[in-house]
């Protein structure tokens, strides 16, 4: 069995030699994004571009000139914010190809090209599809077993407890327990969808068996997830400590800040793609 | 000899330690502050198994009016919350949120007056009739009326003996209890104010009690003994005097206070108590233990508003503040001010830069200023104590806390108090809704806060700007010294007005911002100025046959610009503006426009273009329901859209990233 450290390594090297497909992705899901993006641009130049209020904004944030634009201007926000709706829904068909696609190169480490990725998410996509199915399914039934009660506990627990303090803290470790639940059907799932890819079993089998590993190996695929979690949440740390220096305040730091945030993005997309190989090393 | 002055130390010892046990808190006046018509004396025992009071209760009433009073008007507010036929239940589904479906028998509350009569005279119980003059709802009973046997005569005190039962609800609009806390407040029968009414006849001033309706009552010395389970932490108006252990279970606390237009209480067995002072006032802290931690923000707050009023309005002359903090499931009883007792309420682990907690001490403590001492009618002009009190509140915590970020600083998110309270106003749905100076029960649940709190404070917020912070201290405190401990109605604030805005150098200026103030209070008018478009271009000159067969030419190579500024006035409300012009040499220019026309064109012959035109660029009135098109600029800097469509892509790209875990 492949030590731990070496999943990580392995989990790196081969992401980063793979770069291409996760460029892919990466550039596929900006085309996505920007259709909205631009959209904000040109809502605030043609509704509050020519107030000389809205330069307060380029400092930070500003209370007044923000509710004051929203309360004139907020018809012209409702339609992004639908766009937004079915751009997440678009995102939640799209990436299960994507994340074929990177599952299969995540499985094929002498894979560098896009041509692996296209193959993989187009042979894959329909039985990742049902697995993905399944999986939201079984989310959903998590957060009704777990978070439902908490909700409405909530208000008679206050009620009954003298203190909200007991209450709080067991929501707090409620929510600890989800995400940790999140997490698990998540690497659940991938182990799943690498059974299939690599037995071509049925899709229940497929669940089964990848269920059966996943607790085998629970320990160290938790490990993978949590290492390569803990840096994504450095190097969102490291943005906002930046941001919090200097702030996108002129031209120039703008084009900066905007390469930087593209960069985190695509690091994301790396990570992800490295928790695959790992995932697949341990497997 | 050594003995006797062993003897004469320790009850030297024993009577400093006890004076100063009592003596942080010294509740008498050397001299009466107020006119003290209204003087009660109420002995009472708590029963917290049926949450019932019984009562004795000695009123002593002076006239002080010119006329003789044939009978006496009591509110009775319990009453309100005796059944949902109630004034201030009815057509109501919930109060706070809070359903009255489920509520069992034990859960309403009422109260009884079993017995009245005049001290040495006549047995008045059968003489009492519980009256509706606002309404007609037959069905309430919050306000009960007692004929005389003989009328008060002018300048006559007259002592009335009372026996009544109230029954404590469980928490509504504050009242009542939660478990086993207790906010006992409106919870005695009260005197209404024998004063002159609008039409100039001598009347009692004793309106029912609706959800929208606050308090109303004269001055008086309340001496109100307590007695209640030896397990209660208790806090009241006033000092403690006396406090004895009854040895079966009970303790009687006794409290004093003066100068006051309502007693409040409050008991609960896990409060801790955190004392402080400021200068000479006690300040008594009962905190339910989760919230302990918090306590020390509250008594800074507390104490940086005692100083900042003592500096801007005046002195705050009680001995005492006791600040109540319910357990969260008695938060229905927070949020509230009663003379020298406020009542607050915040979350366990309430973070230190969500400063609600802050501006929520210091909003009920300003009302000791504006209602408790300048005891304007709350029922029938909110706005005289609501609306300068969340002025003062956005002054002192954006003060205290800094402007900008006072209220909520969290990851580069954050506004003040101020810019609170002026989105609450010009954020209404209609901002003409209606006026401000108008009795409690014509507004609505939605826009009572709006109009009342937060339109009043952002046009005395337009005030200050408009004259100065010193010049308002000014009118403050010339309306507060002339009107403590006594009842102000609005039109006497007017007056105040507009003698402080009339009497100096610029009447015409005054007489605007009078109008300004004027206007907002009493008219539901809208204000809102633009600035709508700038033209640069080569001024027109004459050309064409003229009678003296001249021709006049366009010059070619003119360096004159004639710039056109287009101002719009586009709400109803009329007022005299400022505009900033800025060329694009950097140059700038003052404008100045009366703002009566719907569209005003500036016209500016010269040599550079006008880039920029700004109406009130200092952003003096904070009443202008859009700001952002109070400017125009030629050379807009796309910056900001670029920074905000940047973030937006960078947030929704994350969205999709975190989306793609969920399966």
């Amino acid at each position: 069995m492949m030590h731990i450290r070496s999943v990580f390594f392995r989990g790196f090297v081969v992401s980063i030699r793979q770069w291409r497909i996760s460029a892919v992705v990466y550039f596929f899901q900006l085309c996505l994004v920007l259709t909205l993006g631009m959209q904000v641009y040109e809502v605030l130049t043609a509704s509050i571009g020519k107030s000389l209020e809205i330069n307060k904004l380029l400092f930070g944030y500003d209370h007044t000139v923000m509710t004051d634009f929203l309360k004139v201007h907020g018809a012209s926000i409702t339609p992004l914010l639908g766009q937004l709706r079915w751009l997440l829904l678009v995102w939640m068909l799209f990436s299960v190809f994507i994340d074929a696609g990177l599952l299969v190169a995540a499985a094929s480490p002498e894979a560098t090209g896009g041509r692996t990725f296209w193959e993989g998410g187009a042979r894959y996509f329909f039985r990742f599809l049902k697995i993905r199915l399944i999986m939201l399914v079984l989310v959903i039934l998590w957060t009704l077993v777990l978070l439902l009660p908490v909700a409405l506990l909530f208000q008679p627990s206050v009620e009954y407890f003298s203190s909200e303090k007991p209450m709080v803290w067991l929501t707090l470790g409620a929510l600890a327990v989800y995400f940790v639940g999140l997490v698990m059907l998540f690497l659940w799932s991938v182990v799943s969808r690498l059974v299939n890819m690599k037995t071509d079993a049925s899709i229940a089998k497929s669940i089964r068996q990848g269920g059966r590993i996943f607790w085998q190996h629970k320990g160290r695929l938790l490990v993978i997830f949590t290492g390569f979690g803990i840096v994504q949440v450095l190097l969102i740390m490291l943005y906002w400590t930046l941001e919090g220096l200097t702030g996108m305040t002129s031209p120039l730091l703008m084009l900066v800040f905007f390469g930087m945030q593209q960069a985190f993005v695509f690091g994301r997309i790396l990570i992800r793609q490295m928790v695959y190989v790992g995932v697949s090393s341990v497997v | 000899m050594q003995g006797t002055f062993r003897i004469f130390l320790l009850l030297y010892c024993l009577f400093c330690w006890r004076a100063s046990g009592f003596a942080q808190c010294d509740p008498f006046f050397p001299q009466a502050l107020s006119p003290r018509p209204a003087n009660y004396a109420i002995n009472l025992t708590l029963d917290d198994h049926s949450h019932t009071i019984d009562a004795t209760q000695t009123i002593r009433f002076t006239n002080q009016s010119p006329e003789p009073i044939r009978e006496l008007r009591l509110y009775m507010y319990l009453n309100a919350f005796k059944n949902t036929e109630s004034s201030f239940l009815k057509g109501a589904n919930n109060i706070f949120g809070q359903s009255f479906t489920n509520r069992t028998q034990d859960e309403w509350g009422w109260i009884n007056l079993e017995k009245i009569g005049r001290a040495g005279g006549a047995d008045l119980s059968g003489k009492m009739r519980y009256i509706q003059l606002d309404d007609g709802n037959t069905a309430d009973q919050s306000v009960l009326e007692v004929g005389l046997d003989q009328p008060i005569l002018p300048g006559q005190t007259a002592v009335f003996n009372l026996t009544w039962r109230a029954k404590m609800p469980k928490t509504i609009a504050r009242a009542g209890y939660s478990k086993d806390f207790y906010l006992c407040c409106h919870w005695f029968p009260q005197l209404g104010v024998f004063e002159q009414n609008k039409a100039g006849k001598w009347d009692w001033n004793c309106h029912q009690f609706f959800r929208s309706t606050e308090f109303y009552a004269d001055f008086g010395v309340y001496d109100v003994q307590i007695t209640a389970a030896d397990q209660f932490v208790m806090g009241a108006s006033g000092c403690l005097v006396s406090a004895q252990n009854n040895g079966n279970g009970t303790i009687t606390r006794k409290y004093h206070v003066e100068d006051v237009i309502d007693f409040a209480w409050s008991v609960y067995p896990r409060f801790t108590v955190q004392e402080d002072r400021w200068k000479d006032v006690q300040i008594r802290l009962l905190i339910a233990p989760e919230h302990a931690n918090l306590g020390p923000r509250y008594r800074h707050a507390l104490k940086f508003a005692l100083e900042y009023l003592d500096q801007h309005v005046g002195k705050y002359p009680y001995p005492s503040i006791t600040v109540v903090d319910p357990p969260l499931h008695g938060l229905r009883s927070g949020l509230m001010e009663y003379p020298t007792l406020v009542t607050v309420g915040t979350f366990y682990g309430m973070p230190s830069n969500v400063r609600l907690t802050e501006s929520l001490v210091v909003h009920e403590f300003v009302h000791q200023y504006f209602m408790a001492m300048v005891a304007s009618n709350e029922k029938e002009e909110a706005w005289l104590d609501e609306g300068f009190v969340t002025y003062f509140e956005d002054r002192i915590i954006d003060a205290a806390y800094g402007e900008k970020y006072s209220v909520i600083d969290v990851f580069g998110f954050h506004f003040d108090n101020r810019e609170l309270t002026r989105l609450e106003y010009t954020a209404m749905a209609n901002p003409r809704e209606g006026i401000v100076a108008r009795p409690g029960w014509y507004f609505s649940d939605t826009n009572f806060k709006a109009l009342i709190y937060s339109k009043t404070a952002t046009t005395l917020r337009t005030v200050q700007a408009l004259v100065g912070t010193e010049k308002m201290d000014q009118i403050i405190k010339a309306y507060f010294e002339k009107w403590k401990f006594r009842h102000p109605k609005g039109a006497d604030f007017m007056a105040v007005l507009h003698d402080e805005l009339l009497t100096g150098p610029d009447t015409l200026f005054g007489k605007q911002v009078y109008g300004l103030f004027e206007k907002s209070i009493y008219d539901a008018v809208v204000l809102d100025y633009a600035v709508t478009q700038i033209t640069n271009q080569a001024p027109i000159l004459p050309q064409g046959v003229f009678d003296n067969d001249t021709v006049a030419q366009r010059p070619n190579n003119s360096q004159t610009i004639l710039s056109k500024i287009e101002l719009q006035r586009k709400g109803d409300w009329v007022f005299p503006v400022e505009v900033l012009v800025t060329f694009a040499d950097g140059t700038t220019q003052w404008l100045y426009w009366s703002g009566e026309a719907g569209v005003h064109v500036f016209e500016i012959v010269g040599t550079t273009n006008v880039v920029s035109a700004q109406i009130d660029p200092y952003q003096k009135i904070g009443l202008d329901i859009d700001l952002n098109n109070n400017s125009l600029t030629l050379q807009p800097d796309p910056s900001v859209a670029w920074k905000y469509a940047a973030k937006t892509i960078f947030w929704i790209q994350n969205l999709l990233q975190t989306l793609s875990f969920l399966s």
